[in-house]
């Protein structure tokens, strides 16, 4: 437990930079600067790892930094998605806070991977305190000459900037976030061209998520193969899980992958007192809800939430036990997308004040008896149709829930009132 | 680029890499439903309206954003495609109010044509509908945007067409609203296209509002004939009045866009202060008459006037701009036939002596092709907004663009460097631009060159020439009444001819250039319009002149021609005071695409239009009249059936160019110099009796302009009355320097 | 030979005759179906298309918007309408006229009405007074082109009428 991201986690003032060399903080990057290091060293060592993108989406990382091209003759931006917005995600918010040298020394190996000397790390803009600890490691970065202009002498340059959101959750969207970053309204791109192509002012950039950059300073300093050891077979190294709602102690924990979710349960210190396991949402609100059974049988890893029925994400785990109503946890999920769209496209701007809409009626008492079959058709013609990622993220929850528990949404059509609270 | 193969609906196509998927199904005549998606405009991909299924992709894809790639397998009917189209129409419809019967795009609405198609008999949605309040954008544009679809073609016009980004999408998710971010509403000069790009009813024409829907008007080809470019047009007419005018596409003019003085112009066809009857002066009194008595009187008065006593050279000819090639034809044919030279059009040029000469020589499309323009003496924005437009996109594709003006103005692309000089100062700069460019190649200096001076502008203007790639060298209007016209002219040939630089002649607007290519002006012997008005000719005849407006030197003209003893033929559209005053025949002619005629644009392109309605009540066209007259007159070869006769007749006659005199003489005037500009919707009678028009900002401006320096000696304050203008203070102004912008008739038209 | 047979038989037994006079005998004791009009008046369908008349909403505000879907889909094109924008805002017709003496009644015009506004009533017995444009002399009556006001006016004297026939025939539409 916590030994990559939270590494510096039981230390005093673990996120100086003291704290940081002390646990052998930008050794690697050292390295680099040294010259002994090549890129192509810390894909391959990064492609061993088996580390997959920590936002949500799971691509290798190793991979997804070989398509930069970088020798191509323009500046290249690295830059480093902090906008964690998603509900029931916390877990880059604690990295800033208490270990921000790590994105920092992670930022500057992959822009010395992608031959990028600019870099900028995005931060929600609720979050003040990370920003700030942040842009206090930056300054100790700088003071220490570990980022600048040609350090140590050597021809490897890296500029790294903090930027203060404005508090949208489509900006946590890498496109979004570029067209954020370029100081317009925040909305996806389509795709392609993709940014590794056209991204950040145009020009070839790499977006990653906060974890993934502080997983690997520690991944090169130990090695691809110790922290695919971690984990299990296709899910390499460990993850932060937060987990959130209806247990003893809500936190965030660095586990191996591949940990059963009992286990992780345990660690939260079990469900209240005299309730029972009821849902788990195990990747984040967007991800597909899972009953009881399902859940207690997964294992916390990429193939294992998918063999359940849902996602890993971004590994914010979502616990409800039987007080929960199912129609008022989803009715507060589509608020949530039906306030966070953005308003670009069709399907997903009128689609998720419709659902909201739907589910507010049925909350209010007014339900129809086809109303469940009008929102399993609205979501699927949601899903697939958008230009980014928001539309399924709104449409695959309210599927999953009324899969899983129809017959509480049937109960409060039919009652006006909710199965679980009365 | 490379040609590939792929297959849409099962059929082979060919195309080219990288192009986008709705490219070749448009190509290709496969219909692919689109609301987003506009040729011209940039690519957002935001209604989804496009969705089709590309074999290999897990979800549908957007046609408008794909590109092709070999061997592409592509279905655009296909269940999933359709299941992707019918889910987004669905979502469309959801919130839009589906007022069609009181909404003016109904019958030509693109959402309307699409639901016919994939959308659904009864609606699912039983929640109420989105409400949007509507802002005041100016009076040219009606907003309903309760109807809108979010499509974002009217911001992506403004900021990619129009070059000002007026409108724009605020708030996010269903609250997001397409709306002007300033409360002053829509300034631009091309606003009225985000009418014709709106897919929807949620941008319509406000003059337009509740007249008619849109299957009653049959639309007709025209030519609007306000500026230089001669942009293609329908008009659409119903019960024999113009209704209403939309772009008519054509890539070598004005491609899908028009002005607003283009668009709206029309309604000052129903104005009522049309010349509707004929009319003959009768002891002082004006008195309606017939035609045939009309046209009695007038050839009696020609005949007792100048030709019995065999004085043809006492008869003179003078023409707005805005007549057609056949008009301007018939009635220099009239003077020549009656043996009298003095013909022209130039009202509104104080020299005539030495007349700008410049020929243009490049055409419209490959404008936007430049690697550098230099731009002298013209608000090209306003003045020649198609002209503009090119050039804005060759600024866009990394043209650096020049000025020599005598005030900033407000261009919609990046200028390199702006220079502002007072008119005198102007012939001075080109000179040492030229001495430069000589100089540069090593070429001896003719003797008028050795004492100009440069400086680090004047060299970096000839430098820009220079350079490598194509340039330009625009002239504008403001310098017609400069006191070295000429000499800028042909300084800036023979920059031109230095540098290989192509030239564009923007100085005389409307039809001017059918003037020229007929021959409307004075012959060898003829007078030019300032020496007949000073020589008190017996007779005129006068081709929709308004004196307040057109003469460079109004009072001069109108009391020139108020002087007893002339008579004078006066062929209008409009009534004018003056014209009633001077006049001793009014003859009423029909106005903009009521007759059959050519405009000849500054490509020297003559573009033929027939009429879009007949002459309202009594009037006639006026190149009927003119045949008519000359037959009273007993001339031959005026046997003419249309216009069409008339304009073959032109084209087989060969036509001068300018002649060059290559008289280059720099001294100038002191003191204090005027620019006197008509407002570009004051540039002819029509625009000047269009409501809408005359309502929007561009419509009211009319200043004097000036800086501090030169209101102290001229003793002006703000608002303080300067030859009839309301003066500006602005340290925008070039010193001693008064920049006109007139908008209505004053007493002192371009005095200086 | 045996068909000439039957024919003499039949025509000296009278027999045609005899059944004429059955239907006549019958008839004679039947309820008769003969009205006296104006006296009597037979039942008309409630989809009975007779004169035009404009509605307005209950709170006296003209339903027609000017929408020019009657217009456009009249097969005889009797219908001629002017619209512009009321200083409310609204859009409304200037001119409504139907030409009585093009229109062949076939009720399209109130089908393709969004907003029912256009009906036709159950009124036949009418008649033009003067000729196109009427006679103003005579109120309430019109001439063969029949105008807004006065499609209206039939409006507001029958409204009775019309929203009951309109009501029987929704069962059906």
């Amino acid at each position: 437990m916590n030994e990559v991201c939270f590494k510096t986690l039981d230390q005093k003032k673990s996120w100086s930079l003291k704290t940081y060399e002390a646990n052998g903080g930008y050794s690697v990057w050292r390295k680099i600067l040294k010259g002994e290091l090549t890129p192509d060293q810390i894909i391959d060592e990064l492609k061993t790892s088996g580390l997959r993108g920590r936002g949500g989406a799971g691509f290798p990382t190793g991979l997804k930094w070989s398509f930069m091209p970088r020798n191509a003759d323009v500046q290249k931006y690295v830059v480093c998605n902090s906008d964690e917005g998603e509900p029931g995600t916390c877990k880059d918010r604690d990295i800033l806070r208490y270990n921000p040298h790590s994105v920092i020394e992670g930022m500057a190996i992959g822009s010395f991977v992608m031959n990028a000397t600019k870099g900028y790390n995005y931060i929600r803009g609720e979050f003040m305190e990370p920003f700030y600890r942040f842009e206090g490691a930056l300054k100790e970065a700088y003071d220490a000459g570990l980022l600048g202009e040609n350090l140590d002498g050597s021809s490897v340059s890296f500029d790294l900037y903090a930027h203060l959101g404005a508090g949208a959750y489509i900006c946590g969207e890498e496109t979004a976030l570029l067209e954020s970053l370029e100081g317009k309204k925040g909305q996806p791109r389509f795709k392609p061209p993709f940014p590794a192509n056209i991204g950040l002012f145009g020009m070839p950039t790499t977006i990653n998520n906060t974890e993934s950059f502080a997983s690997v300073p520690e991944i090169l300093a130990q090695g691809g193969q110790w922290f695919a050891d971690i984990g299990v077979e296709n899910s390499g190294g460990c993850k932060l899980f937060s987990v959130t709602g209806h247990v003893n102690e809500p936190a965030n924990f660095e586990v191996p992958m591949g940990i059963p979710f009992k286990d992780l349960l345990e660690m939260a210190g079990g469900i209240r007192e005299g309730r029972t396991l009821k849902a788990v949402i195990p990747g984040g609100s967007s991800t597909p809800v899972l009953t009881a059974d399902a859940a207690m049988a997964m294992t916390m890893d990429y193939d294992g939430i998918e063999k359940a029925g849902s996602m890993l994400g971004a590994g914010s785990v979502i616990i409800m036990d039987d007080t929960t109503c199912m129609v008022e946890a989803l009715t507060r999920l589509a608020h949530f997308y039906y306030d966070e769209s953005c308003g670009q496209c069709t399907p997903c701007r009128e689609g998720t004040g419709w659902l909201y809409r739907v589910l507010k009626r049925i909350m209010d008492g007014n339900g129809k008896a086809d109303d469940i079959d009008l929102l399993l058709g609205v979501q699927d013609k949601i899903i697939g149709n958008t230009i980014c990622a928001l539309g399924d993220a709104a449409a695959m929850p309210v599927e999953s829930f009324l899969r899983n528990f129809r017959q509480e949404f049937e109960y409060y059509i039919e009652h006006g009132k909710s199965m679980v609270k009365g | 680029m490379a040609k590939i193969e792929i297959e849409i609906d099962g059929k082979l196509v060919n195309a080219r890499a990288g192009e986008m998927l709705i490219a070749v199904t448009d190509r290709e005549s496969i219909s692919v439903p689109r609301f987003c998606y506009h040729k011209k405009l940039s690519i957002s991909a935001n209604c989804r309206m496009c969705l089709v299924d590309v074999e290999g992709a897990p979800k549908p894809q957007p046609a408008c954003s794909t590109p092709i790639a070999d061997g592409m397998k592509i279905h655009t009917q296909n269940e999933k495609a359709k299941a992707s189209q019918k889910a987004v129409m669905e979502f469309l419809l959801i919130n839009h109010p589906l007022d069609c019967p009181i909404c003016d795009q109904g019958g030509e609405c693109e959402l309307q044509d699409v639901a016919m198609d994939y959308g659904s008999d009864v609606s699912r949605f039983t929640e109420g509908k989105r409400i949007v309040a509507d802002s005041d954008i100016g009076a040219l544009i009606q907003t309903d945007m309760t109807r809108c679809i979010h499509c974002t073609r009217c911001v992506r016009f403004g900021a990619e067409i129009a070059g000002i980004m007026e409108m724009g999408g605020t708030g996010r998710g269903e609250d997001m609203k397409i709306e002007p971010f300033l409360t002053e509403g829509i300034q631009s000069e091309l606003s009225g296209n985000m009418i014709d790009v709106c897919p929807v009813g949620a941008l319509t024409s406000k003059p337009f509002r509740y007249e008619l829907r849109s299957w009653q008007m049959n639309s007709m080809s025209n030519i609007a004939r306000h500026d230089l470019v001669g942009s293609n047009i329908y008009t659409q007419t119903y019960k024999g009045k113009v209704k209403r005018i939309v772009a008519r596409d054509n890539d070598d003019t004005n491609e899908t866009w028009i002005s607003d003085r283009d668009r709206f112009s029309y309604e000052g066809l129903a104005h009522e202060n049309r010349l509707l009857a004929p009319q003959i002066k009768v002891e002082g009194e004006w008195k309606e008459v017939e035609w045939n008595v009309a046209l009695d009187f007038a050839t009696r008065g020609l005949g007792n006037s100048v030709l019995n006593n065999h004085q043809s050279d006492q008869l003179g000819a003078l023409a707005s701009n805005t007549a057609t090639l056949e008009e301007f034809h018939l009635l220099q044919k009239i003077l020549r036939e009656l043996g009298s030279e003095n013909i022209d059009h130039r009202l509104n040029v104080k020299n005539l002596n030495s007349p700008i000469a410049l020929d243009s020589n490049v055409k419209l499309v490959n404008l936007e092709n430049m690697d550098h323009a230099l731009i002298i003496g013209s608000y090209t924005r306003l003045e020649q907004p198609m002209v503009n437009h090119r050039l804005r996109k060759a600024s866009l594709k990394g043209a650096t663009v020049d000025v020599i003006n005598a005030m900033e103005f407000d261009f919609n692309y990046s200028i390199n460097s702006e220079n502002i000089i007072a008119p005198n100062k102007v012939v001075a700069t080109l000179a040492g631009v030229l001495k430069v460019v000589l100089e540069s190649k090593q070429q001896e200096l003719p003797d008028y060159l050795t004492s100009v001076k440069t400086d680090d502008v004047i060299t970096e203007l000839a430098e820009k020439l220079l350079a490598e790639g194509q340039s330009v060298i625009v002239l504008g209007e403001h310098v017609i009444n400069n006191d070295s016209a000429a000499s800028i002219a042909n300084l800036i040939t023979n920059i031109a001819k230095q540098t290989k630089s192509s030239t564009l002649n923007l100085s005389a607007s409307g039809n001017s250039m059918a003037a020229n290519l007929s021959g409307f002006v004075p012959g060898k012997g003829g007078l030019d319009v300032n020496a007949m008005l000073e020589s008190e000719l017996k007779a005129y005849i006068l081709l929709d002149v308004y004196p307040h407006y057109d003469f460079h030197h109004s009072i001069k003209a109108i009391d020139a021609l108020n002087k007893d003893g002339a008579f004078i033929i006066s062929l209008n559209s409009f009534k004018d005071k003056d014209v009633a005053n001077y006049s001793d025949v009014m003859l009423p002619i029909s106005c903009f695409y009521e007759t059959s005629g050519s405009h000849v644009n500054i490509e020297g392109e003559i573009q033929s239009f027939t009429a879009s309605v007949s002459a309202p009540s009594d009037t006639k066209p006026a190149w009927k009249v003119l045949k008519v007259l000359a037959d009273l007159l007993e001339l031959p070869g005026f046997h003419y059936a249309d216009s069409a006769q008339v304009t073959s007749e032109i084209t087989h006659q060969s036509h001068k160019s300018h002649v060059h005199d290559e008289n280059i003489d720099l001294t100038t005037k002191q003191g204090i110099q005027i620019i006197w500009q008509k407002s570009p919707y004051a540039v002819d009678a029509l625009s000047r009796h269009a409501i809408s028009l005359q309502a929007t900002k561009i419509g009211q401006m009319n200043s004097a302009s000036m800086n501090k320096a030169t209101a102290k000696k001229l003793e002006m304050t703000q608002g303080d009355e300067y030859l009839g203008v309301p003066a500006i203070i602005s340290e925008t102004v070039a010193n001693n320097c008064v920049f006109v912008n007139a908008n209505r008739s004053t007493q002192a038209g371009g005095q200086s | 030979m045996i068909k000439s047979i039957k024919k003499i038989v039949k025509d000296f037994t009278l027999s045609e005759l005899r059944g004429g006079l059955k239907i006549t005998a019958k008839e004679l004791i039947n309820k008769k179906i003969t009205v006296q009009f104006p006296e009597e008046r037979t039942p008309i369908s409630p989809r009975f298309r007779g004169l035009h008349a404009l509605r307005r909403y209950p709170n006296g505000e003209e339903r027609c918007i000017a929408c020019k879907l009657c217009e456009a889909v009249c097969p005889a094109n009797a219908i001629t309408i002017e619209s512009e924008m009321r200083d409310d805002g609204t859009r409304r017709t200037t001119q409504y006229d139907i030409d009585l003496f093009k229109c062949i009644f076939c009720g399209f015009c109130e089908e393709a009405c969004p907003v029912d506004a256009i009906v036709e009533t159950q009124i036949f017995e009418y008649a033009f007074v003067g000729s196109r444009d009427g006679n103003d002399n005579i109120k309430g009556q019109f001439g063969s082109v029949i105008t807004k006001d006065q499609l209206l006016e039939v409006g507001d004297k029958n409204k009775k009428m019309i929203d009951q026939t309109k009501l029987e025939d929704s069962k059906y539409k």
